[in-house]
């Protein structure tokens, strides 16, 4: 009988995902991971609980709010406390949406854009590797151009002004406000002005992916300067905001759409077609995770528990990272190690060859992303000698050049 | 370094764009309950929004659900991604609970066993249609859509967003509140060959009407000599029977015929929304069944492709309370039960409200074949704008009212309003 699904292939599988399963597979007990962009604690639990979830969690179980349909933009305790999370306060020219995590978010963000005519979107690179798929999923196009520089290994801040000066004005940049995925570079204020002052000129529009706010310097407010500032020079941007990380709500889905629009009659209309497309598409976004986090965000001792946490979080990932610094001065590796302190996150962009990070596995099993990504949540009290003198070894054995 | 600009910065052409962005019509159902929140008349009653009420008006948790989260939140979830498609006990415990029918359904244990069943976790009922309307815009064949007429209020902007065309076909009469099975089968006869055919596997939304299983045989036997692409739509799975095992005879037939190669293919959307009361925590799943497991594992790539790149993975609250509640014993039978008992009073208050219906100029008996969560009335939009102007009874204009939204404290007010109705 004849096929309905004429010319179906499978579909090649995200390289990511067959790590995972190598990882997953190899029980050497020296085995680190420090593949998937995933908080890891201490201990080197990758299904570590925030407490201040784990007392949220207790709470609704408490307090029962049930399951029932919500409004269609969100909740809306957790839309305000989202948007205080952000912008510091309650802005009143934002319009706010529940999203389906950070992913969701972006795909409304520039869902929205195309149905007003955007369709040249920028991506640095390196860049988290879904963006390109998301774009061309709402039918626009993406358009790279150098984040990175892997000579001075910092942000090619020149690159990057070129393509904000020669992009069309009707262009749109996807820039990560914090916790730069997968280099762990960001951006300096100074360059953040820079950037935004040529946004402004040019009439560019800013999308702003943030996934990992507070994993930085500690602080969810010190991680929002970047939005916090392009909103007090008034510009329309829209800010894409994920709990994925920062709460370790992965798999919950808690997301958000920012959208500021200087233009108040717009607010309204803007909230009505974030709301429109994702009823055609999910209809909106689920609740339990977004009821932690809305509970997090508002209720004073989880919010308490919660600062804590966070700053927690970021001291132990400036921690591992001091002595993995150490360890490679120490052991004398060859190469320029003093990088991984200025960087910040989870990320740590090591310059590992792809052939270093096959041998890491092999011989080590160590697994990191043959992009060289480091996880440095992978790493911990225990096991930082361990991939110091591995990666030591290797980059002796397999010289990078 | 450069200084901030002093030049006003032009936002002329962007604001123009976005002033250009029209303001989307409001979702019907929902600005019926803005309007019944702001009501202030203590007898007012809310009949618009299809998600389960008890007895005195108020959401429920199902116990068996509770139980489950319960041994969640013991237990310490991780939080970590799932993939994309969700994780494989889901998947597991959804087909096995549909397709494999608690063990009764011995074509799609076949199908189960052979490979051919795709199953994918995803964001509810709505996420579910948007993925496999997506998937069909991509790769299938026909490129439209027929649905009934009348049919839930969001399928046609799901599948036309998607980039299908929909088309109606005949369903329910509204002069004999009744199915309109003549016109229905012709109007099936007249769709183009291998058209995708929505079905409604069963409490047919909004009208309630279902088909029998004879009439089920006489719109198979089109579907199949037409070559039509079954895409079945299982929102009220249990709520006609207060069983989920026996209100699957669709699909169960379906699967016979997909053994016996007169129906090569077919999809289910479904969703644990209305049957654990999961609503807002955004449960289900679409399943497609292949022609062969080489083109299962095809197709299953090819939706993670699609799934990936708009939400990434689905949100696991909800998809581990059903595996919590698949995987014991003791929490199935007890969900079961739960189910079965909410149904029960939705029947028995579906009959008291038919019993206190004024039938002298007003033929009722459509309320007795309806089944689901909704009545038809078949109220015309001026009567049903009269009950909630006059009365507070707040539904939408279609004439549907979740019957949920009754019960025995307000059926008695609402007959006697209906009653006022109906007498002009």
């Amino acid at each position: 009988m004849p096929s309905v699904f004429s010319g179906l292939e499978e579909s090649s599988v995200d390289p990511i995902i067959n790590l995972m399963i190598a990882c997953k597979k190899d029980d050497h007990p020296n085995k680190i991971d420090v593949s998937v962009g995933v908080y890891q604690s201490e201990s080197g639990d990758p299904h570590y609980v925030f407490p201040c979830v784990r007392a949220a969690k207790e709470h609704l179980m408490e307090k029962d709010p049930g399951h029932c349909y919500t409004l269609m933009t969100g909740i809306a305790d957790y839309l305000s406390s989202a948007q205080k999370t952000i912008f510091g306060a309650n802005p009143s020219n934002v319009a706010s949406v529940q999203a389906v995590a950070g992913s969701g978010s972006l795909h409304l963000a520039f869902s929205l854009l195309k149905s007003i005519g955007y369709k040249d979107f920028y991506i640095g690179t390196p860049s988290w590797s879904n963006y390109r798929g998301m774009i061309e999923h709402v039918g626009c196009n993406y358009i790279e151009y150098p984040y990175y520089n892997y000579e001075t290994r910092s942000v090619d801040i020149e690159a990057v002004k070129k393509a904000l000066n020669e992009a069309p004005s009707k262009s749109v940049f996807v820039l990560q406000a914090v916790c730069h995925n997968p280099t762990g570079c960001d951006l300096s204020h100074d360059q953040w002005s820079l950037i935004f002052d040529i946004i402004q000129q040019r009439g560019l529009f800013l999308v702003f992916d943030i996934a990992y706010q507070g994993l930085s310097s500690g602080d969810v407010n010190k991680d929002a300067w970047a939005i916090r500032e392009a909103y007090s020079r008034k510009m329309e941007f829209i800010a894409c905001q994920s709990y994925s990380k920062n709460l370790g709500l992965y798999s919950e889905r808690a997301g958000c759409t920012h959208v500021c629009t200087w233009d108040l009659a717009n607010q309204n209309t803007v909230t009505s077609k974030l709301v429109a497309i994702s009823r055609n598409e999910v209809s909106f976004a689920p609740a339990f995770g977004a009821r932690i986090a809305a509970l997090v965000q508002t209720d004073p001792r989880l919010q308490q528990m919660w600062a804590e946490d966070v700053l927690r979080v970021g001291s132990r990932l400036q921690d591992v990272r001091k002595q993995a610094l150490d360890w490679f001065v120490k052991l004398q590796t060859p190469g320029d190690w003093s990088h991984i302190l200025e960087l910040a996150g989870l990320f740590w962009f090591s310059g590992i060859t792809q052939l270093q990070s096959e041998k890491l596995i092999e011989e080590y099993h160590i697994y990191a992303l043959s992009n060289g990504r480091v996880n440095v949540a992978g790493l911990n009290n225990s096991n930082v000698e361990y991939f110091c003198r591995s990666v030591d070894a290797i980059v002796r054995k397999f010289p990078s050049n | 370094m450069l200084r901030r600009s002093t030049r006003p910065f032009s936002v002329a052409t962007r604001l123009a764009k976005w002033n250009e962005i029209p303001l989307a019509p409001p979702d019907k159902i929902l600005g019926i309950s803005e309007a019944f929140q702001k009501d202030t008349n203590s007898k007012k009653i809310n009949l618009g929004v299809g998600a389960y009420r008890d007895n005195s008006g108020k959401p429920i948790v199902f116990p068996s659900v509770k139980k489950a989260e319960t041994v969640l939140l013991e237990k310490e979830t991780d939080k970590e991604y799932t993939g994309i498609i969700g994780s494989k006990k889901y998947q597991d415990s959804v087909r096995n609970f549909i397709f494999n029918n608690s063990g009764k359904d011995a074509s799609g244990a076949q199908l189960i066993k052979e490979g051919r069943i795709v199953t994918a976790q995803t964001i509810s009922g709505t996420g579910s249609l948007r993925v496999i309307a997506d998937f069909l815009k991509r790769f299938n064949s026909a490129q439209n859509i027929i649905v009934p007429k009348p049919t839930w209020a969001n399928h046609v902007a799901v599948f036309t967003d998607a980039g299908l065309s929909a088309d109606f076909y005949a369903y329910y009469d509204k002069e004999n509140n009744d199915l309109d099975f003549a016109n229905l089968k012709k109007s099936i006869s007249d769709a183009a060959d291998e058209s995708v055919i929505l079905l409604h596997a069963c409490c047919h939304n909004p009208t309630g009407m279902d088909l029998t299983p004879e009439q089920w045989e006489e719109v198979l036997a089109i579907i199949e000599q037409k070559k039509l692409f079954p895409l079945v739509d299982m929102a009220y799975q249990g709520f006609a029977s207060g069983s989920p095992y026996k209100d699957i005879g669709l699909i169960r037939r379906l699967n016979e015929l997909v053994q016996e190669g007169k129906i090569p293919t077919y999809a289910l959307c479904q969703s644990f929304a209305k049957n654990m009361g999961l609503y807002g925590e955004r449960t289900g799943s679409i399943s497609i069944i292949a022609e062969s497991g080489s083109q299962a594992k095809a197709i299953e790539s090819q939706l993670k492709k699609l799934i990936r790149p708009m939400y990434s993975n689905p949100p696991i609250h909800g998809s581990r309370i059903v595996e919590t509640i698949f995987s014991d014993e003791n929490l199935l039978s007890e969900w079961l039960a739960d189910l079965d008992s909410v149904v029960g009073r939705l029947n028995v208050v579906r009959d008291k409200l038919y019993q206190k219906l004024d039938k002298t100029n007003y033929n009722w008996d459509h309320l007795l074949k309806q089944r689901g969560m909704f009545i038809y009335t078949g109220l015309s939009a001026e009567q049903v704008i009269e009950l909630r102007e006059k009365y507070s009874v707040y539904a939408t204009e279609d004439g549907r009212f979740s019957i949920s939204g009754v019960n025995e404290h307000n059926v008695d007010y609402l007959a006697d309003a209906i009653n006022q109705v109906i007498k002009k």
